[in-house]
């Protein structure tokens, strides 16, 4: 692999690294704060994406507003969700809510196949974006997109904020509390449903924001669209260490990183009979599993002492 | 004992109401994909059986009515909902615009004694599944097979346009692009290429993998035999990843899908032709024929465009049946319902020389693959707008066989 190819892999990976570590944090503040894994992230990811696509194609609003419009809209859904379908559960055997989370997913999907309609739809982003962005290296070509190197600048520009909010915080210091101690929380006067709610909201407003990077990136939407990428970001949470917030956000790199490495130099030795860059997933998830035998609380995590 | 009877006057009932309804309508199946990835397909050759049974909805003087089911693009699906049009009493089937759900469907179909009558399946095994049933096969196709296309595609890519190294994208899990890879690559390799397979996923929207093995081998040609939501978006991503060369593929990425997802600028050069091409059968326009020349004038009238050639084997498929019945005569409507399924079957055997809006159809002596079916190479060229010209078909660029 010449240093261009690398370099180009390289920002591909921190590309699709921003899009699971944005993904990931949702899963990780749920669980931190509820202990529950919410399967249904990837499809609130889904609906982000949509919501900018109608967003822009009814409106033809600048993306970047199509983008902050899709992620007041899915922080809505994200809080409808909790409302209507966790709350009523929340004092049930977690089993119970877990069984709940991955019915919600199905429904999802499936109601976004009768909705938005099955068929993929493309997805359009500023002519701006569009333009690729090519220079030499070392007598290489390097070939990336303007959204390529965009993305992972805008999800850095999210995650600061969200430290921000937890750190400097009243809210995100009752956040912390929560998920330390729910009953001593309580106990101290911190409104516990307000808490788990803004959880909600910001897991699936930064969601949002990465199911219109995914939209941008990859060029088509479909309902389905986020199993994948809402399976990968809860394995990259958990790999991080589930429930810490800087671990999401290290495990989604991480994945992005290995994904796109990996695959850039299976392609150098592969044949005709023998197709190595179909076992990407094969080889990340054994990487992965590799990881997990040697740190089982994840790279960040430690044992049972959980942050948001 | 008087419920025995009872029982016995009600079957009789039943049995007695099976031969009655040999008066109302003659009942066709129309298993299509209507959703999933092959939709797009589907939805088109579906219209186009509808608009064949409007222009002749009555068969011996009985009314035919087209009982239309979605395969949901899945093999499972196709089956089950197969042997439902089957139970529901149909006499023939129509439909299938893939290979993933004509397949396990033919099977259904042979086991139960009913023509099932493809409109665009190109794997070879969709008419091989009868082999060695002493009934004979049921099974019949009305479009050419892969080996023709993938040979036409791999002769057009290295010939036409000078590709010595291929890299050809197949799709997991799907029978037609599994068989269109294989004799494309055959016959590619026997001329003297080479040739690199990448395999994609149904619903795969990130192709960063496929991209990077494209880079590292950096062929001059990319052949697809993926259907339009996986070919469109990859199109897209190997642009995007810096891929300037030409685009080829067999007719599952003849379609404005692939267009809108690929976006116009990734089919056309910088000089704005079309650099993606397909092979297809050909559409009535090109072929000249009087009965082409009609279905043509009545197409446009009614839709007000151009028929593509998957619309147009839809409307010949339908009619060859049609045609079938009518050859039996009177004594069709005497029959049973699994008399009728066998004569249906028979009638098609020996038809020769049927003047379809496609050309001429012939069953005889054939395995129900017809003979000389044309094909056509197609360039996707694109008008003002980013549709597809001549009705989304592309222009026509070089024919084989017939």
């Amino acid at each position: 692999m010449t240093l261009a190819q690398f370099l180009q892999q390289t920002i591909n990976g921190l590309s699709l690294g921003s899009l699971y570590a944005l993904l990931a944090i949702g899963y990780s503040m749920v669980y931190g704060i509820l202990r529950l894994i919410n399967f249904a992230h990837g499809e609130i990811f889904m609906l982000g994406a949509f919501f900018a696509f109608y967003t822009f194609t009814f409106t033809g609003l600048p993306w970047w507003v199509a983008m902050l419009v899709s992620m007041v809209l899915t922080a809505g859904a994200g809080l409808l969700l909790e409302r209507l379908a966790y709350r009523p559960l929340r004092d049930s055997p977690r089993t119970t809510v877990l069984i709940t989370a991955i019915a919600i997913s199905f429904l999802l999907q499936n109601a976004g196949q009768m909705i938005f309609g099955a068929q993929p739809k493309p997805f359009a982003p500023p002519s701006l974006l569009l333009k690729p962005l090519q220079f030499e290296l070392a007598g290489n070509r390097i070939f990336l997109r303007w959204t390529g190197v965009l993305v992972p600048i805008i999800t850095l520009a999210l995650l600061y904020l969200l430290t921000l909010l937890v750190q400097r915080t009243r809210i995100g210091k009752a956040m912390r509390a929560v998920a330390q101690d729910t009953e001593v929380a309580r106990m101290m006067g911190i409104n516990v449903n307000f808490v788990v709610a803004i959880t909600f909201v910001v897991g699936s407003a930064l969601a949002a924001a990465g199911g219109v990077m995914w939209g941008m990136t990859f060029r088509n939407i479909q309902p389905l669209m986020g199993i994948f990428p809402g399976i990968k970001a809860f394995i990259a949470a958990v790999v991080g260490g589930i429930g810490s917030l800087p671990g999401a956000m290290l495990g989604g790199y991480l994945l992005g990183l290995a994904e796109v490495w990996l695959v850039a130099l299976l392609s150098l030795f592969q044949s005709n009979a023998f197709t190595l860059t179909t076992y990407r997933d094969v080889l990340v998830f054994a990487i992965l599993i590799l990881i997990l035998l040697f740190r089982p609380h994840g790279i960040i995590g430690e044992g049972t002492a959980e942050k948001v | 004992m008087n419920r025995l009877i009872l029982a016995v006057a009600a079957l009789g009932l039943v049995l007695g109401s099976v031969s009655l309804s040999q008066g109302g309508p003659i009942l066709i199946g129309a298993p299509f994909e209507l959703t999933g990835d092959q939709a797009a397909f589907g939805t088109i050759e579906l219209d186009a059986v509808r608009f064949a049974n409007e222009l002749r909805p009555t068969v011996l003087g009985r009314s035919v009515e087209i009982v239309a089911v979605d395969t949901a693009s899945s093999a499972s699906e196709s089956s089950n909902v197969t042997q439902r049009l089957i139970d529901q009493g149909v006499v023939a089937l129509v439909g299938w615009c893939c290979s993933r759900g004509a397949i396990p469907a033919a099977e259904v179909a042979q086991a139960a004694g009913v023509v099932s009558i493809s409109v665009t399946s190109t794997n070879p095994q969709t008419t091989l599944v009868g082999e060695g049933d002493p009934r004979g096969s049921f099974s019949f196709r009305v479009d050419f097979i892969d080996p023709q296309q993938g040979g036409a595609g791999a002769d057009f890519v290295f010939n036409t346009l000078g590709g010595r190294r291929v890299l050809v994208v197949r799709q997991i899990g799907d029978a037609y692009s599994f068989g269109l890879t294989e004799f494309f690559t055959n016959r590619f390799i026997q001329l003297g290429g080479e040739v690199n397979i990448q395999d994609v996923n149904e619903g795969q929207t990130d192709f960063s993998a496929q991209v990077a093995a494209l880079q590292a081998f950096n062929p001059d040609v990319v052949y697809s035999s993926a259907f339009p939501p996986q070919s469109g978006p990859f199109i897209r991503q190997a642009r995007d990843g810096g891929y300037t060369g030409p685009f080829a593929g067999g007719d599952a990425i003849l379609s404005q899908q692939t267009v809108d997802l690929a976006g116009a600028d990734a089919i056309l050069t910088a000089e704005g032709t079309a650099n993606v091409f397909a092979t297809s059968p050909v559409g009535a326009a090109d072929v000249g024929s009087p009965e082409a020349q009609a279905f043509l004038q009545a197409w446009q009238a009614r839709f007000g465009d151009n028929p593509d050639p998957f619309e147009t084997l839809g409307f010949d498929a339908y009619n060859v049946v049609i045609q079938a019945i009518e050859n039996i005569g009177p004594a069709f409507n005497e029959r049973s319902l699994a008399e009728q399924r066998v004569a249906i079957r028979d009638a098609l055997l020996a038809t020769e020389n049927f003047p379809g809006a496609s050309g001429s159809i012939t069953f005889v002596d054939t395995d129900g693959t017809p003979r000389n079916r044309v094909l056509g190479v197609f360039r996707m060229d694109l008008d003002a707008e980013g549709k597809l010209v001549s009705g989304g078909l592309g222009t026509l660029v070089a024919t084989a066989g017939g």
